[in-house]
């Protein structure tokens, strides 16, 4: 049996378009509580976060106050190193001169005769100590005067002198001999100190003052 | 009702959530994201911090340590020139190893060349043997306070046996074996302003202080 709508179309499409308004509706308030649980869920986090901010603010302030009260501490260890400092600069090119003396006195040729020696390294604080460290040139000299008794000993004693540690570029600049046949000779020498020898906190304060 | 009306609903709903995103969620997460920042640059603050006070707490268990360390620095390099204690440490050196010092000529202080300390420079003639030299230069070079010897120069001495005593003075004259030489030894102190006329006392420079 066939069914007969008696309604005006009119009032049928008005309810079809109220539907719609109505779903319309319904779906922009669910966008708007969506964005609303973002919202929260936002604030949620904010919370959190600044909760987590404010403890963790908390144990660096306790953290400071510990700090602040072993300060004391480190200002001592400032001034160690300070003062390490000022010792190092003050032992910048130190030389063992009792080393000096003992070395030559071991390579001295035994027919050979010291009649006056000098030693000179570069003083503390001087821009020629500071060139010298950076270059790693000579950083001192000794100089010798001597007789000997022929010219071997003259080559023997160059020949020894670079044998110790640190004592290069060993040169005679004069050798005369006493009178006419004598075989007997004066001479004169240097021989160049490189960092090498220099005693170890010596080298250390070298080093240092290199950074 | 207008045909339209859900089409405007839609639209002012959009309008209305795309304003709600951007004046409410956008600018909240912005705050949230400023606090997460806030919260790294703290928690990297307290492992900064972790560090210190572990380095602090190193100091602390080593200062008894550090304060020796000082005191024997400033042994070496003592605040004032001390220049009666300077003499004393160079008679104690030539008297142990035999060495006669007939001259001694200090210096005025001068200051270093970057400033952090003064030099007195000593001249000393003295006379000895050559292991007598060699011995007061060990012991010059091993003093308790820092003494840097810059340069000597030795010569053989006139042998003779000869001693003249005045009033004042005792002068020997070298004997035989015995070998004349000038040392200029370098002495130190923290006081950038030593010597005469010079305010009596330490320097107040960090590298002239106490240790408290």
């Amino acid at each position: 049996m066939s069914r007969v709508n008696l309604l005006p179309p009119e009032i049928k499409e008005r309810a079809k378009l109220r539907q719609r308004t109505a779903l319309a509706v319904l779906g922009v308030i669910a966008i708007l509580v969506l964005v609303g649980a973002f919202y929260v869920l936002e604030q949620m986090n904010l919370s959190n976060a600044q909760d987590e901010l404010a403890a963790q603010e908390q144990t660096n302030a306790t953290l400071q106050t510990e700090i602040s009260s072993l300060d004391q501490f480190g200002a001592l260890e400032t001034e160690l190193k300070e003062k390490q400092a000022l010792e190092d600069a003050v032992y910048t090119n130190e030389l063992a001169f009792s080393g000096v003396l003992m070395d030559v006195s071991h390579v001295i040729p035994p027919d050979a005769v010291l009649t006056s020696m000098a030693a000179q390294v570069g003083a503390s604080g001087t821009a020629d100590a500071v060139v010298e460290t950076v270059e790693g040139a000579p950083v001192g000299t000794i100089t010798f005067e001597a007789a000997s008794n022929d010219l071997e000993s003259v080559a023997m004693w160059l020949t020894r002198l670079e044998q110790v540690k640190g004592w290069i570029n060993p040169f005679s600049t004069t050798m005369t001999e006493t009178g006419p046949r004598t075989r007997q000779y004066t001479f004169s020498s240097t021989v160049d100190l490189s960092p090498d020898a220099l005693t170890e906190r010596g080298r250390r304060a070298n080093e240092a003052a290199a950074g | 009702m207008n045909k339209r009306a859900p089409i405007f609903v839609l639209i002012a709903g959009a309008v209305i959530a795309i304003l709600a995103v951007m004046f409410l969620v956008m600018p909240k997460r912005g705050e949230v994201s400023d606090a997460q920042d806030e919260l790294v640059t703290a928690e990297q603050m307290e492992q900064e911090l972790q560090l210190k006070l572990a380095q602090l707490e190193e100091a602390r268990d080593a200062a008894p340590e550090t304060n020796k360390e000082i005191r024997d620095i400033e042994t070496l390099i003592p605040p004032t020139a001390d220049e009666p204690g300077m003499i004393l440490l160079l008679q104690s050196a030539a008297d142990r190893a035999g060495v006669d010092p007939f001259t001694i000529a200090p210096a005025l202080p001068t200051l270093s060349g970057d400033g952090r300390f003064s030099v007195i420079s000593v001249s000393l003639d003295a006379q000895g043997s050559y292991f007598n030299l060699e011995e007061f230069l060990y012991n010059l070079e091993t003093l308790p306070r820092a003494a840097k010897v810059i340069s000597i120069s030795v010569t053989a001495s006139v042998a003779s046996t000869d001693t003249t005593t005045t009033t004042t003075t005792t002068t020997t004259t070298p004997t035989e074996n015995e070998l004349g030489s000038q040392i200029v030894v370098e002495f130190y102190t923290t006081d950038l302003d030593a010597g005469p006329g010079s305010a009596p006392g330490p320097s107040d420079t960090p590298g002239a202080e106490g240790t408290g």
